[in-house]
């Protein structure tokens, strides 16, 4: 069996998931019906998810039937994305978070600062309720951000060698972790150097002068 | 019916690209996070072999 030419051009656009169902009292079921399901079943259902785990699109039953109305929603899906979230230049990985003795702590990030790796950390926020008028602006800013600064190729080039963390304001233990960090706001991008306690502010920082920036602490 | 449509077209999809896909949704939003792109997540039952 060949998936749809349609479909297949697409793939590359997107992360894909095959989630297989995990049994009528697993957790997939109740988290299809959260998300505008409507199926008891395990039956076949195509969300459109974001980086922070929220649906950003479900493709209707209907549509998902046949090759043109799953591949026209897709693509259309796929498009009003990426308009939102524009994709940076950098490439960031989310540093792990547990809780120990009840406060947020990062391992990765912690490792990274014990072998005295340059670090550039990134604080966004992706999402906000509809009445938060404070993190609102904070994900409109954010949005900005990674559209322009973090969207520069010389910058991220620059940044070859260093660990990069993002992390997003709107997961309340990532914020609890960046707050302890002196990050109140989003968006903030900070550089930690080996041996210096303090990190340096990049956040004003504009794409060129970012890539200076980089490659004055490039690690050698 | 309509529900076995959406398997074949979709199973298609899956099936011809097994090793690029993901396996959980948390991969995937783990991949996302470092590539920008949006997480295609499709839910299927499949037997146990």
């Amino acid at each position: 069996m060949r998936p749809h030419e349609k479909v297949r051009k697409l793939l590359p656009r997107v992360e894909a998931v095959e989630w297989l169902y995990d049994g009528l009292n697993g957790k997939i079921i109740p988290w299809t019906l959260e998300n505008g399901g409507h199926s008891k079943d395990p039956s076949v259902q195509v969300f459109l998810v974001a980086r922070d785990g929220t649906v950003f699109s479900r493709c209707a039953d209907g549509q998902a039937h046949s090759a043109s109305g799953f591949s026209g929603w897709l693509k259309e899906q796929i498009a009003r994305f990426e308009k939102q979230y524009p994709r940076t230049a950098f490439r960031f990985e989310a540093p792990d978070m547990d809780l120990i003795d009840g406060r947020p702590a990062s391992e990765s990030f912690m490792a990274a600062r014990r072998e005295n790796k340059p670090i550039l950390l990134y604080a966004g926020r992706d999402s906000a309720g509809p009445k938060d008028r404070k993190p609102l602006k904070e994900v409109k800013a954010s949005r900005k951000f990674e559209k322009g600064t973090l969207s520069s190729k010389k910058a991220a080039e620059a940044a070859a060698g260093y660990v990069l963390f993002k992390i997003d304001l709107a997961d309340e233990r990532q914020a609890k972790w960046a707050k302890a960090k002196g990050i109140e706001r989003a968006p903030t991008l900070l550089l930690f150097l080996p041996g210096k306690e303090e990190p340096v502010d990049l956040s004003k920082v504009k794409g060129a002068s970012l890539a200076y920036h980089l490659k004055k602490h490039a690690p050698e | 019916m309509r529900t076995l449509s959406a398997v074949a077209l979709l199973a298609g999809a899956v099936l011809a690209a097994p090793e690029g896909w993901h396996r959980t949704k948390k991969e995937g939003e783990a991949a996302a996070l470092k590539s920008g792109k949006p997480v295609l997540v499709v839910t299927i039952w499949k037997e146990k072999v």
